[in-house]
């Protein structure tokens, strides 16, 4: 996993390697101030830190199903003697892993 | 009688951000609408962001609810689509979006208290989308303070990645 510091300079070459970026305020178009690039930067690093520290548990909601669909599948197992639900939940885990 | 004045409209093209502005104290009610705003990167969240006089009030003083409604499920009832976003520095108007031409984002948002600076800004918007990827409909409805007393004159949109391709925007003031 990358370092905060890490992700950030990767989101200042970005912006670095898409300027000029232009702005629209009143339908008057102009490059980003410096100060518009400064927070352009922050905000991109702040979103690459989130997707990194954070995205698994967004994906991993999506990933499991809904509530009903997984009591179903606790229901199945129980009356089969199945692990279907049991390995769903490792594998969403696993193909969402926590960062460390 | 009140009456919707056209305060601000402008149309993005491969644009960083767009700003609308006009808001005074004519009107304690203005409502920002967009359509069709697609970004230049799949997957790009867009943003706002309360502008005052010449610059974009990146504060971390905005406090959001939202709650998501679904095409791919029966009720917005599951863990995850409804959240609190404390103390941000910019407020989201949609998740991850498309970026395929011709469906792009749509949305309407309230604006109170604007110009009052004497009072928080309080914001209500509505959105819906088609998400990135496989894409299926997402909703958005948010409550937005800015929990500040400050002079508000206009709004700031932009996309968490990415330019904004295309899209319409206007700001409308509902005149006392």
């Amino acid at each position: 996993m990358a370092t905060k510091e890490e992700l950030q300079a990767q989101a200042d070459a970005e912006i670095e390697a898409a300027k000029p970026i232009t702005k629209s305020v009143s339908g008057v178009v102009s490059e980003f101030s410096d100060e518009d690039y400064a927070q352009a930067k922050v905000d991109l690093g702040n979103k690459k830190w989130n997707d990194q520290q954070f995205g698994y548990i967004q994906a991993r909601k999506e990933a499991y199903g809904s509530i009903a669909d997984q009591l179903d599948m606790q229901y199945w197992d129980a009356v089969n003697d199945t692990t279907t639900w049991k390995d769903h939940v490792a594998k969403v885990k696993s193909d969402n892993p926590k960062p460390e | 009688m009140s009456k919707y004045v056209e305060l601000d409209t402008d149309t993005a093209s491969n644009s960083g951000s767009i700003t609308l502005t006009g808001i005074t104290s004519d009107y304690p009610l203005v409502v920002a609408h967009y359509n069709s705003v697609l970004p230049v990167t799949d997957g790009a969240d867009l943003m706002f962001r309360m502008h005052e006089g010449g610059s974009d009030n990146s504060n971390t003083n905005y406090n959001s609810g939202v709650a998501y409604q679904r095409s791919d499920r029966d009720f917005d009832d599951e863990d995850g689509d409804n959240l609190g976003l404390g103390d941000r520095n910019a407020v989201n108007l949609t998740g991850s979006t498309h970026d395929g031409t011709g469906q792009g984002s749509a949305g309407i948002i309230y604006i109170h208290n604007a110009s009052n600076g004497s009072e928080a800004t309080y914001v209500q918007s509505e959105t819906v989308y088609l998400t990135d990827g496989s894409p299926f409909m997402l909703g958005q409805n948010a409550g937005t303070v800015l929990r500040e007393a400050t002079t508000v004159t206009g709004i700031t949109l932009f996309f968490d990645t990415g330019n904004i391709s295309v899209g319409n925007f206007k700001l409308f003031g509902l005149k006392n």
